[in-house]
């Protein structure tokens, strides 16, 4: 659409490539960018409401339904929370099936954001479909890695969209070994088509850009995070246990925005598959760190432009991680632990595809919801976003009008920004005046 | 013949759960069909009409006919029979149209392929269907399940009104 203002007014479609939908403005003034506004609509406030009152045992359920594409971290980080207060500490096995699940579900998002969404980006195409036209056996390539992930969620989850086979202590029933081991072959392939996928966006040319934010992510232990209790950030040598989260991670409102803006002990701060690799880079399975070395990356990557390659090297992570675990794998001796509610607060926190997600949960003595908080990660990063657009824009100012306006919309995907947890009509205009 | 029934929505989204009820009404009336529901990324249909001779998509759109009102977009010889369906409407992140342009470029389409539409009002958060849109799920019910017998049909909304043909629809939203 046009609108017209003072001078020039730049139209840009709806961003059709970013989950969800919202708004995203930038006004330049001359040659000077003078406003840059994300406008998103928070979803998690309506769902925080809605679990007031509810059962313990219902937040897995009801926080799927945020998201369509990362299902299973909301699932995580909310059954976490409510495990932190009953006291309940998972089997070894359990957990692994959890990490197993996890793994499928970066697998999907990662493929679907690398392949369909961020790729024709780089290669000069509107989208997926026109990419597809050309580079037919790469795009049949990423559906196939992402084909591998939702199996994995329909055999560990039940059901790759809003799995519904996870509970608060575990899983409602056990996969089958035998299904289990049937998938090692595709896991195998998945490996050697993940490490091409690292390979193959490793040549893609990548515009420069230093991100000026602290980096904050899932502590791992021992292995690459997915889930855990602590976090680490690139502000501080210190690491934040997940119930001290709040503490630091402050969130307010901005006149511009219906959704809240986080900043991390003030500052501006960036969660996902940059800042989980710069802070446990020495914790990649060694295929992935020697695969992220081949593709030029060092021990830490603060250019958003990279994080396609960053995704594609967690891709990798992922599949061997899911590989490993199968090849791993005993049934463990229930498919869940005894849950037994009692009041409390608990904090639980995942590594969901696009950053960290963290909830918050206090229960009554009867088990019932009294208070939840859910931060999901594009609300983190709506800040470094914006921040992020700026610069992009004043750098690209010389651009004409088409450059600029996909120059940004790349910008915004670096971010695989989960709008739908969120908004109606991600909407980019830049107004020139 | 193997038919196959797509519910695409997210029942969290009022009127964009339509796709999901009126599939699952189907599956109840024709235990006989696969039935799937899909919410977020509408590429995972590609996955799940493999092997499959006919496939309906049920999903929400919005085209400016009256809220409630139901219309079928049909996939023939390489191409949208008429115009072709609205692009992404809600929150799916790769849209029915998106998925199905997709497929045509990979060679990955059913033999039939029908998308039925109901035109929604309410993409707000929160389960349960707008009164119009809850009125019109047995019209796209029974849209359907004359789909999968016969080759065309469209039904008029509460108050709505029936497009002069099927292809007849409006532009992208």
């Amino acid at each position: 659409m046009m609108r017209e203002t003072r001078g020039r007014v730049l139209d840009v479609a709806a961003l059709a490539r970013v989950e969800g939908e919202g708004a995203m403005r930038v006004r330049i003034d001359g040659d000077t960018v003078v406003g840059v506004e994300l406008d998103i609509y928070e979803p998690p406030r309506f769902f925080e409401a809605f679990l007031r009152g509810r059962g313990y045992e219902e937040p897995p359920d009801i926080t799927a339904r945020i998201c369509g594409i990362c299902p299973v971290a909301y699932q995580m980080s909310s059954s976490l929370a409510i495990e932190q207060i009953c006291g309940v500490t998972l089997d070894q096995q359990l957990a692994a099936l959890r990490r197993l699940l996890y793994c499928g579900e970066w697998i999907e998002s990662h493929a679907l954001h690398i392949y369909l969404l961020h790729a024709p980006d780089f290669l000069g195409y509107d989208g997926g479909i026109a990419m597809a036209r050309d580079h037919r056996d790469v795009v049949e390539r990423g559906l196939r890695l992402k084909q591998v992930g939702n199996r994995l969620m329909e055999l560990v989850g039940g059901r790759a969209v809003h799995p519904v086979n996870v509970r608060v202590g575990g899983f409602y029933r056990l996969p089958e070994p035998d299904a289990l081991r049937a998938m090692v072959p595709d896991l195998e392939w998945a490996c050697g088509a993940a490490l091409d996928t690292v390979s193959w966006v490793a040549g893609f040319e990548i515009p420069d850009h230093h991100g000026e934010w602290d980096l904050v992510s899932l502590a791992g232990d021992g292995e690459y995070p997915i889930m855990g209790r602590r976090i680490v950030t690139s502000a501080s040598p210190d690491v934040v246990p997940i119930e001290e989260f709040s503490m630091h991670a402050v969130e307010e409102h901005v006149p511009h925005s219906n959704a809240l803006h986080a900043s991390w002990d003030s500052g501006t701060y960036l969660v996902g598959p940059l800042a989980r690799y710069s802070l446990n880079h020495h914790l990649l399975p060694p295929v992935a760190r020697e695969a992220a070395a081949a593709a030029g990356l060092g021990a830490e990557c603060r250019n958003p432009f990279a994080s396609i390659v960053v995704r594609a090297v967690e891709l990798l992570t992922a599949c061997t991680e899911a590989l490993r675990i199968l090849r791993e794998y005993q049934p463990p001796r229930a498919p869940a632990e005894t849950v037994v509610p009692r009041a409390g607060i608990g904090h639980g926190a995942s590594e969901a595809p696009r950053g960290l997600l963290y909830h918050r949960y206090e229960l009554d003595e009867r088990g019932q919801i009294v208070a939840a908080t859910i931060v999901p990660p594009t609300s983190q990063n709506q800040r470094a976003i914006e921040r992020d657009l700026w610069q992009v824009a004043q750098a690209g100012i010389a651009l004409d009008d088409a450059a600029l306006t996909a120059r940004c919309e790349q910008s915004i995907r670096n971010y695989d920004p989960c709008i739908s947890c969120a908004t109606h009509d991600l909407d980019l205009r830049i107004v020139r005046t | 013949m193997t038919a196959l029934v797509v519910g695409v929505g997210n029942r969290a989204r009022r009127d964009d759960g339509v796709g999901p009820v009126v599939a699952e009404r189907v599956g109840a009336a024709r235990p006989d069909l696969d039935v799937v529901e899909v919410s977020g990324d509408a590429t995972r249909m590609l996955d799940l009409w493999a092997g499959a001779d006919l496939v309906v998509v049920v999903d929400a759109v919005r085209t400016g006919d009256p809220v409630g009102s139901c219309r079928r977009w049909s996939w023939r010889e390489g191409g949208w029979d008429g115009a072709p369906p609205p692009s992404q409407v809600s929150s799916h992140l790769v849209g029915v149209r998106e998925a199905v342009d997709l497929a045509a470029a990979l060679d990955r389409l059913p033999a039939t392929l029908v998308v039925v539409g109901v035109e929604v009002a309410d993409l707000g958060l929160g389960p349960g269907l707008s009164p119009l849109v809850a009125d019109a799920v047995e019209d796209a019910v029974a849209l359907v399940v004359a789909t999968l017998g016969t080759a065309s049909g469209v039904c008029p909304g509460p108050g709505g009104r029936s497009p002069a043909h099927p292809g007849d629809v409006a532009g992208p939203v």
